[in-house]
């Protein structure tokens, strides 16, 4: 019996290497897997002192991967469509932004009577950056990383090791620990709000609370996936770890 | 040529309709949440000062305290019992109300452990305006009164029945003994009742991973303790994962007696410390 997914997508191949042809606009010819992918331009109110930007080393949003005809941002170069399936493109690694941060103060000098300390917004910035950085390090290792992507390494070394004995199959699957991992994937646009239990200038929590719209490119068209939930980070020796989680990874599609 | 590519796209969908028919939506979840571990019992002493800013100024670790309860908590069965004792019990000569204010939290530990033989871990002391800030921040705590309250001097005025209290309700649910047929027996009572309807809302509504970690910090801001910081989230964790069909909750009766001209209560605790020492918690 044949695979589903294999007839599927050779009926969708065929289609496609047929139809380009026809096109006249190679900017109306969308990567059918990005093209599947929810884009996220809504970002919720953001904090001119609280909002952070992605780590300058990652790539921003993938403005001109999928979904390019659809934002405008699609290359000048004029691509002459051909009839040839284009070679698979680099995977694309997530953007991840805190769009919020929420400060949990932890002092109890209120209830004691005395003046209550002030927060040092210095160590919140760099203990959210730190979370953020260790997220992102996450997904993509998880997802796009050749060599790592859906293996268990990324996420044992997310998780301190009191979360990591809790691990279930049904949880390393959550975190991206694929028992039939697709041949690759794309990150999106990943957006989070943090929480940040701070006494004075120290940081005891971080907890991001985030969505990240993943590509899985199993079938064509590709698969939209999104991992959403909480990870409450701690400072450990190594950075900051994931104490606690509680995530999921909705996908569309199961083979 | 045009026609004929349409039709293969058209083929091409027909063939996907029952390609995408046996696909199925599928959600995997890591709920992990490591709750805090100890071998055997974990015994938490919750301490309600009578002073503290703003509505009596003054060091709440050097005030009476009104309430004292013990919680036993079995973290491996996660079952726990909740010990209430009324303000004039007559513990090691002295009432057991007295020992904050002559010692703080570390002398009211010393002498329940003396007294009751069992070893406590943790203390948390809070205030009046403690326990206003910690219901107002849960959005207000759902309580089932069992009898009519109506006291001017604590302000409360409440029907039997299930209800939502604010802050300020619940400060004077707990601080109300006038109104109250049996008094500080009852009113002690009250306060178990009280840990016992909050630890329900926060596991059957409140259990969720950023509610979690409000509520974490939210307890820290207004209580004075001496548990780890590291392991509040833990032991928050655990509060969540006991059923409160596993909480027994045990007022502590006793003699009314008069020392010094002083009234005084003569527990009568029955078996209840033997059962809490030989890990014998909850219903």
């Amino acid at each position: 019996m044949r695979c589903p997914c294999a007839r599927r997508s050779v009926a969708v191949l065929c289609a496609v290497a047929l139809w380009l042809p026809a096109c006249s606009s190679p900017a109306a010819t969308p990567e059918p897997a990005a093209a599947a992918t929810p884009r996220r331009t809504a970002r919720g109110p953001v904090s001119p002192t609280a909002s952070l930007t992605a780590d300058p080393a990652s790539p921003a949003a993938p403005a001109t991967h999928g979904g390019a005809a659809h934002d405008g941002a699609a290359p000048a170069s004029p691509a002459t469509a051909t009839a040839s399936v284009p070679p698979p493109a680099p995977p694309v690694p997530f953007s991840l932004v805190v769009d919020h941060i929420e400060i949990r103060p932890l002092s109890n000098a209120g209830i004691v009577g005395h003046a209550v300390p002030p927060i040092d917004e210095q160590s919140v910035v760099g203990a959210v950056e730190g979370a953020r950085a260790a997220l992102q390090r996450y997904l993509d290792a998880q997802f796009v990383d050749e060599g790592a992507r859906f293996t268990a390494a990324p996420l044992e070394a997310l998780l301190t090791p009191g979360a990591a004995a809790l691990l279930t199959e049904d949880g390393r699957a959550a975190l991206g620990q694929l028992a039939a991992p697709p041949a690759s994937a794309d990150g999106g646009a990943a957006v989070a709000s943090a929480q940040v239990l701070v006494d004075a200038a120290t940081v005891r929590w971080v907890a991001l609370t985030y969505e990240a719209p993943i590509t899985l490119r199993t079938t064509v068209p590709a698969e939209p996936a999104v991992q959403r939930g909480t990870l409450v980070f701690v400072a450990a020796d190594d950075g900051w770890r994931a104490q606690a989680a509680d995530v999921t990874l909705d996908r569309s599609e199961t083979p | 040529m045009r026609r004929l590519a349409w039709l293969l796209l058209l083929a091409a969908l027909l063939l996907e309709v029952p390609a995408a028919a046996v696909l199925a939506a599928s959600t995997h979840r890591a709920d992990l949440r490591p709750s805090y571990a100890k071998d055997g019992l974990l015994v938490v002493l919750a301490i309600g000062s009578d002073k503290g800013p703003p509505h009596r100024p003054g060091d709440p670790l050097r005030g009476n305290a009104d309430g004292v309860h013990l919680i036993a908590v079995d973290t491996v069965a996660k079952r726990a019992t909740i010990v209430d004792f009324p303000r004039d019990a007559w513990i090691g000569g002295d009432k057991v109300t007295h020992y904050l204010r002559l010692g703080g939290p570390e002398a009211l530990e010393g002498q329940l452990e003396a007294y009751t033989g069992i070893p406590i871990d943790f203390h948390a002391v809070t205030t009046f305006a403690g326990i206003e800030r910690i219901v107002d921040g849960m959005g207000g705590v759902d309580v089932v009164v069992d009898l009519p309250m109506s006291d001017p001097f604590s302000g409360s005025s409440f029907a039997p029945g299930p209800q939502r209290l604010s802050g300020p309700q619940a400060l004077a649910y707990l601080r109300d003994r006038y109104s109250l047929p049996a008094g500080d027996f009852d009113r002690a009572r009250h306060h178990g009742d009280m840990l016992r309807f909050a630890q329900a809302q926060v596991r059957t509504r409140q259990a969720d991973l950023p509610t979690l970690v409000a509520l974490t910090a939210l307890f820290t801001r207004n209580t004075v303790t001496n548990m780890p910081p590291a392991e509040l989230l833990q032991l928050a964790v655990l509060a969540t994962q006991i059923d409160p069909a596993n909480v027994a909750q045990v007022p502590l009766g006793g003699a009314v007696g008069t020392v010094d001209g002083a009234s005084v209560v003569h527990l009568a605790p029955g078996d209840t410390f033997e059962r809490i020492r030989a890990g014998q918690v909850g219903p």
